[in-house]
């Protein structure tokens, strides 16, 4: 997959990014490392003079101020790493982690309700949109932040290390260098891995992970006692788990050969370099202060040398992760029209509409034009499949037309103000959310001016036959939903939630889909009955099954294959003996 | 039993931490799993703690000898040697990371083999009612949550934290040679800080710990944001700037609540780091005045000062595992109470139960650990090739019934015999040949179709004729021709060619589930709550077709069903008021007749309507 920025281009948005969530932070961090970097080389510099000035008072026992103002300074240096060390902890884990990633939470958030719904419906926007969430959950933009001045940071402390020892000696720039180059060829040799084991295959794991799963998950327990295939379902596990394992071992043996290879490369540097030094400490050419802070010094520049080569080879994996969550950024929003309308005064009309999902090749909608006249009730009547759903996101101007146009009030969709559009209208969907806040919120969300008005909360949820619900959680600002401690309901309970939801909003225009799938035939009875009563002056439009609701509907709306096959009154559409009549008698035949 | 684990449960909240039992714990586990690795482990372990000091004792000898030779007092060949000797143990500490690495993959390697085998053979006999038990979610939940790498991690950070503890007692014994005072005073000044550095991270990880809700709550307020159902809705009703300032108060509470523990655990921090640095100018004015009395050789001084750097990185990173470990050995207390959760026991009894008569007599149930009976006394009778339909309210206590029909439950009292014989003495083989059942919440599995439709009757799985049969008895030979006939066409999103069908169709493959085995009667949960029209009606059909040779026990809310059915029960408040056919119970004029008048009141007049139309 082509990326849409260079790693350079990633880091100046990283940095552009992290120093506007957090610039007090940003900035200190960033010069915590840099004074960190510097640490290795101060130490060298001081424990040489130290041990020289310590080797020069036991043999003419006359300096003792020297090594007191190196022994301070020892201490002096480590105090200001330490305190430093305790500054940092505070900005780097507080700011540029946790500051930043909630900050790039929000973002994601904020751009995916900026989103048209239809974007929702492009699987590569939703992969797009999980790879962003996680970037942004496994902190890589921070990460990012922080590697790439350890990058610089490393660099500092052996650059430095190496000027400081050739200072004391010229010929310890040479033997300095045995110490780092063994990681350079690991690396070389490893490629970008380096020090990280590589991933175990992914595809694999993902099944293994996924019937895992399956021996706690409560459906399929059940079931498993029931029918009794829980010793085949264990068996294919464990035979996926020897493969994955075996495949991992494989892997790891090979990661840990070459890894070895690694570390010995990295010894023998090591070991090479301090035997150099020694033989310039017995030949006189070093003091013994220096060849002591040698074997500190090599060791301090093995590892910046190691953090460096790590961070050098994480870098493209981590650049891609955040090349996704920019490129998210970038997604193009839902276009908003200019004008406002006050109220849906005629009503809404739909003229040869034709509507294809995002990389699919059908029409989902097929030239529908109606016309929704204020006041009407309209049902839309077809077989699973047949388009219903998706005609009603357009009737919510939810989704554009492909082709065709819609007008609410004469008004273009793609010109109205949406948020002036859906002042006047309310939705029970058939996914409707079951929202674990408290049943205040749940009933309240969808008019929230009314977000304290008890009595009016009250009188929705009695209206919808939720009078018992409210006395047994107790109060208003109760907890649904077990997540959160709440009171868990049932599956008919949340239904009768979201229609007392989708009728406490004072709307004009109301669309219901399947509203009633869930409910035993009493509370079906009453609740359709009960909405007929409340939608007397609304505008609805009601998508069900249950074909008889539909002699109470002005119009009908038959959909079959994405088209209208027929529309009308039920007497209308008795009469014609067509679609509506064979759905009608399938249904209507077991109430004789 | 039951009643004892509960308690057990709510105590290991509150209790305070037995932290070192529970680590010694995860050792005994980790060692019944793969024994030879753990010797291994626990030997590099030692080898570790042994040789870090070793080194610094090494490095003091190499840097006098050289002193020496320059003043001709010691051979080129000894300094050598030592050097060797220096080198061989740095070549151990720094690969380190390969042995490590080795022997970590391979403990990991053990223990997923062993231990998981474990926990899923427990998975697969644990007594239903834990599934569902708010109680012991917790523990399912966790173990579900892979915790044997929590459990290796924990064994880990055990051995971790006793190497430490080992080097630093070894460096002290180095520290020794100046005076036995200054390995004391180490002692004395290290634990403080020791304690104070696992004071402060606690005290982060308890916040992290107690803000994990919030945290959750955040995850579930922004997936609202992200998710199209939810979007629809949010933006029709104005309300997304709602949930984002909820969003972000809620974040801002959060980050607030743990700047505040950070900066307080800093406290800590900043104590143990003026300790340290104390500490640090205690070793070097120590050390001056004693090289200044000429105690210590100039190896020595290098050597231990050298070493001030590595002993407060073992400092660090000891406080750091212990941290760690206070965090993650609860689950060895998950992990016990998961062994002692109650099994099924699996003695059965052998029985012909080709011509089943199931019987229900006075059958009372409560769930485990609530207060509302939910079935009060009920007695039901079941004829072989019978149809039987359940009606009734929501939460009538109708699929209560056939989870206690299908031994996912014990009745509290009362007794459901098939053939005289009680149910829980019948193998899972005999009563499948009673019968098999569709649930509400069937379960979908993203494997291949012909798995999908075998789980019905596993002895079944490469009979291609049978499967190809349920599948047609289950409505689904559309599906089938999607896929050109090919069974082993992977359903669901796992696999990368799988095809994820709608709900409609899932319902269907599960319906052609229950009709692989060939039992007596099929019981059905709300088959056709997802279904148009002229599916369910098919479905109807269907079964009416299918069930002429079998019984059947029906659940439906769409009283259509009832109809076709030879006895309804109708159920209200975990009693049956009324029991009949549909006729009788039509002239009976009880809560069956105000049902059907309801549901079929959608039709009745539209039908006289349209007849004075004609």
């Amino acid at each position: 997959m082509k990326k849409k920025y260079n790693v350079l281009q990633i880091l100046t948005k990283v940095y552009g990014s992290t120093l506007k969530a957090v610039p007090f932070s940003g900035i200190l961090g960033i010069l915590n490392y840099l004074v960190q970097g510097m640490f290795p080389a101060v130490t060298a510099l001081i424990s040489a003079g130290l041990f020289d000035a310590a080797y020069l008072l036991t043999r003419e026992g006359d300096t003792l101020t020297c090594v007191i103002f190196y022994g301070s300074l020892f201490v002096g240096t480590y105090a200001v790493v330490y305190i430093l060390q305790f500054i940092s902890s505070i900005t780097i884990n507080a700011g540029i982690y946790e500051r930043c990633t909630s900050y790039y939470h929000m973002m994601l958030s904020e751009k995916a309700a900026k989103l048209p719904l239809i974007s929702f419906e492009d699987t590569e926007v939703l992969n797009l949109q999980s790879r962003a969430k996680d970037c942004a959950e496994r902190e890589i933009l921070s990460q990012i932040y922080m590697s790439s001045t350890v990058f610089i940071t490393s660099g500092i402390s052996v650059i430095s290390t190496i000027s400081v020892l050739a200072f004391y000696n010229i010929w310890l720039v040479p033997v300095s260098i045995f110490s780092v180059l063994p990681y350079v060829v690991a690396r070389v040799l490893r490629g970008k891995e380096f020090y990280l084991l590589k991933k175990a295959q992914a595809k694999k794991a993902r099944r293994l992970e996924y019937l895992w799963g399956l021996f706690h998950n409560k459906q399929a327990v059940k079931e498993m006692r029931v029918m009794g295939f829980g010793e085949y379902l264990a068996q294919k596990w464990t035979e996926t788990r020897d493969e994955v394992n075996e495949e991992l071992w494989q892997q790891n043996m090979k990661d840990g050969k070459s890894m070895l290879l690694c570390d010995t490369l990295k010894i023998a540097g090591y070991g090479l370099s301090v035997l150099l030094a020694l033989l310039y400490a017995v030949k006189g050419d070093i003091s013994i202060g220096v060849f002591g802070a040698c074997i500190t010094a090599f060791k301090a520049m093995q590892e910046a040398a190691k953090s460096f080569l790590i961070d050098l080879g994480n870098m493209p994996e981590k650049t891609a992760f955040a090349n996704d969550y920019f490129e998210f950024l970038d997604l193009p929003e839902d276009r908003n029209g200019t004008v406002r309308i006050d109220g849906i005064k005629q009503g809404v009309v739909l003229s040869h509409v034709s509507f294809a999902y995002p990389n699919s090749d059908g029409y989902a909608l097929k030239n529908i034009s109606f016309t929704i006249h204020k006041g009407e009730k309209i049902v839309v009547l077809g077989v699973n499949g047949s388009g219903k759903t998706t005609l009603s996101k357009i009737i919510l101007n939810m989704y554009p037309p492909s082709q065709g146009e819609v007008r609410y009030d004469g008004v273009l969709s793609s010109e109205i103000d949406k948020s002036s559009l859906y002042t006047y209208v309310s939705v029970v969907p058939q996914n409707f959310v079951s929202y674990s806040l408290t049943i205040r919120e749940n009933i309240a969300i969808s008019d929230l001016a009314h977000l304290q008005d008890d009595s009016l909360i009250k009188q929705s949820l009695v209206s919808s036959g939720l009078q018992s619900l409210l006395n047994e959680v107790g109060g208003l600002d109760e907890q649904l939903g077990r997540e959160f401690g709440g009171k868990e309901l049932s599956g008919g309970q949340w239904q009768k939630i979201a229609i007392a939801r989708g009728l406490f909003k004072t709307s004009e225009l109301i669309i219901l889909d399947e509203p009633t799938s869930a409910l035993d035939p009493l509370l079906e009875t009453e609740i359709l009955q009960q909405f007929l009563e409340i939608a007397r002056d609304k505008t609805a439009v009601i998508i069900s099954h249950r074909v008889g609701l539909c002699k109470m509907a002005d119009k009908i709306i038959v959909m079959k294959d994405g088209r209208i096959c027929e529309m009308g009154t039920h007497y209308d559409l008795i009469r014609k003996d067509g679609e509506y009549r064979r759905l009608y008698t399938a249904q209507e035949q077991w109430y004789r | 039993m039951c009643q004892n684990l509960v308690l057990f449960l709510k105590h290991t909240g509150e209790e305070n931490k037995p932290m070192f039992k529970n680590s010694f714990r995860s050792v005994s586990v980790i060692w019944g799993c793969a024994r030879l690795l753990a010797i291994l482990k626990i030997l590099q372990s030692i080898l570790t703690a042994v040789l870090t000091p070793m080194s610094i004792y090494l490095t003091q000898i190499l840097i006098d000898n050289i002193e020496r030779f320059t003043a001709g007092e010691a051979s080129l060949s000894y300094i050598i040697g030592i050097f060797i000797g220096l080198l061989i143990s740095l070549i151990f500490l720094s690969s380190s990371a390969f042995f490590d690495q080795l022997i970590k993959i391979s403990l990991e390697r053990g223990v997923n083999q062993n231990l998981t085998t474990i926990i899923v053979k427990k998975f697969l006999t644990v007594d239903y009612w834990c599934f569902e038990d708010r109680d012991i979610a917790d523990v399912m939940n966790r173990m579900g949550e892979a915790p044997q790498k929590n459990i290796l991690n924990i064994f880990l950070n055990t051995l971790e934290s006793l190497t430490l503890l080992i080097t630093i007692m070894g460096t002290s014994v180095v520290f020794a040679q100046v005076s036995i005072w200054f390995s004391i005073l180490f002692f004395i000044i290290l634990i403080p800080v020791l304690w104070l550095d696992f004071k402060a991270m606690d005290m982060m990880n308890t916040l992290f710990h107690d803000q994990s809700e919030q945290e959750r709550k955040l995850r579930y307020l922004s997936s609202l944001l992200n998710a199209k159902n939810s979007l629809l809705e949010l933006k029709i009703f104005g309300a997304v700037e709602y949930i984002l300032s909820k969003w972000r108060s809620l974040n801002k509470k959060v980050l607030d609540e743990r700047v505040k523990t950070t900066i307080r655990s800093q406290k800590y921090f900043a104590l143990s780091t003026v300790l340290t640095i104390l500490w640090c100018g205690l070793v070097v004015t120590a050390l001056i005045w004693n090289i200044n009395n000429a105690v210590i050789s100039i190896g020595m001084f290098v050597s231990l000062i050298g070493s001030c750097g590595t002993i407060l990185g073992l400092g660090e990173t000891l406080s750091r595992t212990f941290s760690s470990l206070s965090q993650e050995h609860f689950i060895m207390k998950y992990y016990d109470c998961f062994l002692a959760l109650p099994v099924i026991d699996n003695e059965k009894r052998e029985a012909d139960l080709s011509n089943p008569h199931i019987v229900f007599d006075n059958v009372h149930f409560t769930y485990p650990h609530t207060d509302s009976e939910i079935l009060k006394g009920i007695s039901m009778e079941f004829y072989p090739n019978q149809r039987i339909s359940l009606v009734g309210e929501n939460g009538a206590g109708k699929s209560t019934i056939i989870k206690l029909l299908c031994r996912l439950y014990k009745p509290d009292s009362g007794m459901i015999t098939i053939n005289g014989i009680d149910i829980n003495d019948l193998s899972v083989e005999e009563l499948k040949k009673a019968y098999s059942v569709v649930f509400q919440d069937y379960a979908t599995y993203s494997l291949s179709l012909r798995e999908n439709v075998a789980f019905g009757d596993i002895d079944q799985i490469a009979d291609d004729e049978a499967i190809t049969e349920a599948l047609q008895q289950g409505l689904s030979s559309d599906i089938l021709q999607r896929f050109h006939n090919n069974l082993d066409a992977n359903l669901g999103k796992i696999e990368e060619d799988g095809v994820d069908l709608s709900g409609g169709q899932w319902q269907r493959i599960a319906v052609s589930r229950s009709c692989l085995s060939n039992s007596a009667f099929v019981i059905l949960d709300e088959p056709t709550a997802s279904l148009d029209p002229i599916a369910e009606t098919e479905m109807y059909q269907a079964f009416a077709a299918l069930l002429r040779k079998k019984g059947c026990i029906m659940i439906s809310h769409r009283l259509a069903s009832a109809r076709l059915a030879d006895a309804v029960y109708v159920l209200k408040d975990g009693v049956i008021v009324e029991k009949g056919t549909h006729s009788e119970l039509m002239s009976h004029k009880g809560l069956y007749e105000s049902m059907f008048t309801a549901q079929s009141g959608w039709y009745r007049t539209a039908h006289t309507n349209q007849e004075d139309g004609i």
